[in-house]
């Protein structure tokens, strides 16, 4: 149901269009550059997917469940004997069925792209860099329904932004400022905060190098870790709150 | 857990109070008791704001009582299982338009762990029943408001539900329309003898027709809880005789007795009967005069509103 209700999404195929337009940008904007033109291309492009899936993250999520509790259909659901978990593990999974999809159409295109520009690609580097982008998709799209269930669409995705942008920063604010590790309130904060930084092959990806295994095993385990918390949390949030439609 | 299984919904000292912002609060529904039979056909009746259709989504556990507990079918509300006794028809049905009638009955009976022919065999009766057999291909978009209800009434019954819940079912339709959906509770009432049918509503004229008990809602609290026909002997009936006696004079009499001695002296008298009209109190006139109802909910027991 959540599947077919994406793909009669507007939003859904605003989102494709700009993912279109992202891959070409990226493309020509790697051929802006002068040199290890194929390499800036390659990352660029695969820049393009994951900024795609973000956006896919934050708003198919915060449509999902804005159009459900707007419109009403919800109450429908919610007067059968579903549990509101499973309601919203329903939604989680649907999105994510879709989020999956476009990635892989969106990497035969780089692939595509790639061969009609004669730029070479390592073909298991870039499965392992579009695998990495999924799963940071899983846990982007767990942080969404935190904020999707708790607050208005417009705040949920400014908050969700925010926490892409600080996931991907904690790092290098450590690397600055080494004092950080030692502080208290920036561990609890980073604690809090999903590492995603750990999903970045990219420039691995564009000289053609990739992952052991076992590196992508372990980041696979964190992903579904991290999403799994900030699901429970999301979930015990939205069984709680009163639903008015 | 069991509890209460001889009434259908039983809510005890429920209270709603809402925030509205600045450590402000409202009270929705204060301190409401109330126990709903079995096979009742119950119209909860009240103004707006009164707190009918948020102790309508307590009872469905879509907002969390800030008081007391709810019961329906002897179980605990928001226990999921409560809620595969319930057929929930909302105040404004609205579904996924780019589904078709039958479409979302099959996903609204699969969410009941209905399958297969039995699905297949219940949708096709139902869309039967509410007479949109002709129109269950085609996508809800093209939906009158009239058909929208119809089919709402429809995803309620896909259950055969032991408990029916309808808020406003009569609310924005046109008199046919209305008439439509009064007409299809009635018959639901006869097909399902044994389910409970609580509905809300402020058309009165719905209520008096299609209910045999009216809970009354005023500010949040039950103002009384009882059968229609107690509700409307307050002040009891009344007759009108008109007589022909220097001209027509009409004598109101208010009660059968009183009616019947005054025809024997008239008789006795040679005086000439015109004519006898009949003339009981509209539940309009019983709801909205005040200190008149008959029972105060809080002082009553549900044996005595069964009576």
């Amino acid at each position: 149901m959540t599947i077919k209700e994406l793909l009669h999404e507007r939003v859904f195929y605003v989102l494709g269009a700009f993912a279109l337009v992202a891959l070409c940008l990226s493309l020509l904007l790697g051929e802006l550059t002068y040199t290890e033109q194929s390499k800036i291309s390659l990352d660029f492009l695969l820049a393009g997917i994951q900024i795609s899936n973000l956006l896919f993250s934050i708003f198919m999520g915060i449509t999902l469940l804005n159009r459900e509790l707007n419109l009403g259909w919800i109450a429908m659901v919610l007067s059968k004997p579903v549990s509101r978990f499973h309601f919203l593990l329903g939604k989680f999974l649907g999105q994510l069925s879709i989020q999956a999809i476009v990635i892989l159409m969106m990497g035969v295109l780089l692939v595509a792209l790639c061969k009609l520009n004669e730029i070479q690609i390592v073909p298991l580097s870039i499965f392992q860099s579009l695998l990495l982008t999924f799963l940071e998709g899983l846990v982007m799209t767990a942080v969404v329904y935190v904020f999707a269930v708790n607050m208005g669409a417009l705040i949920a995705a400014a908050a969700s932004l925010s926490i892409f942008a600080l996931g991907n920063f904690t790092e290098g604010a450590i690397k600055v400022n080494s004092d950080l590790e030692q502080n208290p309130v920036w561990l609890v904060f980073k604690s809090l905060i999903p590492n995603l930084k750990l999903f970045n092959m990219k420039s691995l990806a564009s000289y053609g190098l990739f992952l052991e295994w076992h590196q992508v095993g372990i980041v696979a385990l964190y992903s579904f870790v991290c999403a799994s918390m900030y699901f429970i949390v999301a979930s015990l949030c939205f069984s709680r709150r009163d639903i008015y439609t | 857990m069991n509890k209460k299984t001889e009434v259908d919904i039983a809510i005890q000292d429920v209270s709603k109070v809402f925030s509205t912002g600045f450590g402000k609060k409202k009270t929705g529904v204060n301190h409401l008791s109330l126990e709903v039979p079995r096979g009742q056909v119950v119209g909860l009746l009240g103004p707006n704001g009164s707190g009918k259709s948020t102790t309508i989504k307590m009872i469905l556990g879509f907002l969390r009582p800030s008081q007391g507990e709810i019961w329906v079918c002897g179980h605990k509300v928001p226990d999921k299982i409560t809620r595969s006794f319930i057929g929930y028809l909302p105040e404004n049905p609205r579904f996924p338009k780019f589904l078709t009638g039958r479409a979302l009955l099959t996903f609204y009976g699969r969410l009941l762990s209905l399958t297969g022919k039995k699905l297949e065999n219940r949708i096709d009766f139902l869309l039967d029943l509410v007479n949109l057999k002709g129109a269950s291909d085609e996508r809800v978009q093209g939906y009158s408001k009239g058909m929208t209800q119809r089919l709402a009434i429809a995803q309620s019954l896909l259950n055969e539900p032991r408990l029916l819940i309808f808020d406003e079912p009569m609310s924005g339709l046109d008199p046919l329309g209305r008439k439509d959906i009064r007409n299809l509770i009635s018959l639901i009432h006869s097909e399902l003898p044994q389910a409970t049918i609580f509905f809300s509503s402020h058309i009165l004229e719905d209520v008096e027709q299609l209910c045999s008990m009216v809970a009354l809602l005023r500010k949040g609290e039950l103002k009384t809880f009882c059968s229609i026909e107690e509700l409307l002997k307050v002040e009891g009936q009344r007759f009108e005789v008109a007589v022909s006696s220097n001209g027509t004079q009409v004598h109101t009499l208010t009660s059968t007795d009183e009616l019947l001695n005054f025809l024997n002296q008239s008789r006795a008298n040679g005086v000439k009967i015109m004519g006898i009209s009949s003339h009981r109190n509209k539940l309009e006139e019983a709801l909205f005069k005040d200190g008149n109802l008959p029972l105060s909910a809080q002082n009553k027991t549900l044996p005595e509103a069964r009576n």
